[in-house]
């Protein structure tokens, strides 16, 4: 036992050693030129197709927005469609630069290097999530400005709601990154699939349509998924001023980050022990 | 030494990979799936070693005999099939994360350090990553940096750094937290020799210190100048383990006369025999180029050239080379690093 030990201790630095590895991941982003243009072009790139169709079909004069407002509860579909790129960029880049993350560390053979440290794996996850979505932070908040001062659309503020929902959706989004992370780490391949797993809950959770439009069946599958509830929570903070909605959309996604974090932690130490067993963890 | 504590150890540490192949039926083809092949790939076979404190191991082996997979086992990246390892007395599979605590590991080559970091960055995450406090980082990295000749770079990028740079700071992240055990493998492997030689220094201080290494390596000058054991693997199996000198004199090999001749070849091929080794071809001028095995030294010497003058060789240059781990190696495992032996 050396001096480092003591559980407190061990808390403590275990602490400062996610906090390092977010910092870490951010300056290691943010020194990639290209990763930071591509950050700032593409949060306006990833909202235009989306506000462009929702205002096409909302008419050249707004004539159809109420037919818009009889499914999604808003007339308001510019703040509407805003919020869900912006709510699905939160919720899946964080899951695709994780992943990304993990198999450049594996390629650069870092992953060997901290995999040997004594920070909990689980933790090791969260703290090289922590420091991609520092990214994903500035891109969401670059969206959101870029959008609001082209479009200008009303919004509504329930900021204490708002808090509530961006941090129980942080959680829910590491609870099911960490899954994620476990299939990284057992499958190479496994990187492309947190692609896949964005674009679907985007279609369930109703990213630039309203959850009403979909099959009942589709409906169910999309309780399930946090990004609706991440949705729900955001617009019903900034477009509905519905507070209560909020709240209830934040205790929706905690419960999501408790249980989803209990099979995410439980399937990432099986796959992660499949990879020590197969000799994948670190093999290029 | 022979109360120190047992660091590391192992018994019937053994692992297998699976074998796998692209499978020839036609939807496989189509999802490029392989298919497992019935015989694994054992890379270490029930192998059982211990390294005391204060004591530097080599392991020698050729490419793919398994160095590198012991260490990885070691190091709780990979699980073994059977056997156990321990560290410090924690069992590598049980208790991962009081193994980890204990262990500083560098893997060959320059990979091991994020790149678009500085070299003090790069150490500053891997102290915390180990729970060392910040002041700690600092005092530690900058004496290693020191040690190894990285100071003047440590506030660059490592992108920027040479091969031989990247390997340094990745011995100096495996040393930070001073583990008391340390697994490095092939640590020299791409340095010049002044950063070879400061970091055979190292690992003879950290013997010093009461540290036990387990050192894998080509190296075979090395193994003999650093490891006060080292154990020969070969095909995943330990085929012999000892001193550096007691090895050589257990596996039989002979000190070996190198020499120069010139005059009638036919006649020196005779006198020196079917085991003689030969080197390049008969020169225009009558040149040869040869060696013998020399089991007497100088006296085998002195008769050999005797041998030879009489029947009209002219000894041009003769050097006695004595035995050494290499030569041990060759006769264990029968093969060479990186080449065959051509007996005429």
């Amino acid at each position: 036992m050396n001096q480092f030990d003591a559980p407190a201790m061990r808390l403590a630095r275990g602490g400062q050693a996610v906090a390092s590895l977010a910092v870490m991941g951010w300056k290691v982003h943010r020194r990639e030129w290209a990763f930071v243009t591509t950050l700032v072009i593409s949060a306006f790139a990833l909202v235009l197709p989306g506000i462009l169709g929702a205002r096409a079909l909302a008419g050249p004069n707004h004539e159809q927005a109420a037919r818009f407002a009889s499914v999604a509860g808003t007339e308001n579909y510019l703040a509407f469609v805003t919020l869900g790129v912006i709510g699905m960029t939160w919720a899946g880049a964080t899951l695709t630069l994780l992943s990304i993350a993990l198999q450049r560390e594996r390629e650069q053979g870092t992953l060997s290097a901290i995999w040997t440290g004594r920070l909990a794996k689980p933790l090791l996850i969260v703290g090289r999530a922590m420091g991609s979505s520092i990214g994903i932070a500035v891109q969401s908040l670059t969206m959101f400005a870029a959008s609001w001062a082209v479009f200008r659309f009303t919004l509504t503020l329930e900021a204490g709601a708002l808090l509530l929902v961006l941090g129980a959706s942080y959680a829910a989004n590491l609870a099911v990154g960490v899954a994620f992370a476990g299939l990284v780490v057992r499958y190479r391949a496994a990187a492309a699939l947190s692609n896949l797993a964005v674009v679907a809950s985007g279609i369930f959770a109703g990213v630039a349509h309203p959850v009403g439009v979909l099959p009942e069946w589709a409906q169910v599958v999309a309780q399930f998924v946090p990004l609706t509830w991440i949705l729900r929570g955001l617009r019903a903070a900034l477009v509905f001023a519905d507070a209560g909605e909020a709240v209830l959309s934040a205790g929706v996604l905690l419960l999501m980050a408790f249980a989803y974090g209990a099979i995410s932690l439980w399937v990432f130490g099986a796959l992660e022990r499949s990879a020590r067993r197969r000799g994948v963890l670190d093999a290029i | 030494m022979a109360y120190a504590r047992m660091l590391i150890e192992t018994e019937g540490l053994t692992k297998q990979f699976e074998r796998r192949r692209p499978s020839r039926r036609p939807w496989d083809i189509v999802k490029r799936r392989s298919v497992p092949v019935p015989d694994p790939v054992v890379a270490v076979d029930n192998v059982t070693l211990w390294v005391r404190a204060g004591e530097v191991y080599g392991l020698l082996g050729p490419n793919g005999a398994g160095k590198t997979t012991m260490a990885r086992m070691l190091s709780t990246l990979l699980e073994p099939t059977a056997g156990t390892a321990r560290i410090c007395g924690f069992d590598s599979l049980r208790d991962a994360g009081a193994v980890r605590a204990r262990i500083g590991v560098m893997f060959a080559g320059e990979r091991g350090v994020y790149w678009r970091l500085t070299g003090r960055e790069n150490l500053e995450i891997f102290g915390r990553l180990q729970f060392m406090p910040g002041q700690a980082i600092n005092e530690r990295a900058g004496s290693l940096l020191e040690h190894l000749g990285l100071a003047e770079q440590a506030d660059d990028l490592v992108e920027t750094y040479s091969t031989g740079m990247k390997q340094r700071l990745n011995l100096v992240r495996s040393l930070l937290h001073d583990p008391p055990v340390l697994l490095l493998d092939e640590p020299t492997a791409a340095l010049d020799p002044a950063a070879a030689r400061a970091t055979r220094e190292l690992i003879r201080t950290l013997q010093g210190a009461g540290k036990a290494v387990l050192l894998t390596t080509h190296n075979m000058h090395e193994a003999d100048e650093v490891c006060d054991r080292v154990g020969i693997i070969d095909h995943g199996r330990l085929v012999a383990e000892d001193r550096p000198a007691a090895l050589i004199a257990s596996a039989g090999v002979e000190p070996r006369l190198e020499l120069q001749l010139h005059g009638d070849a036919a006649a020196a091929r005779q006198i020196l025999g079917a085991d003689a080794v030969w080197w390049g071809d008969v020169q225009d001028d009558g040149g040869i180029a040869v060696a013998v095995s020399a089991p007497g030294g100088w006296q085998s010497a002195d008769r050999i050239a005797a041998s030879l003058k009489a029947a009209g060789v002219t000894v041009i240059e003769s050097r006695l080379r004595e035995a050494t781990l290499e030569d041990a190696f060759i006769k264990l495992t029968g093969s060479r690093l990186g080449g065959s032996l051509e007996s005429i």
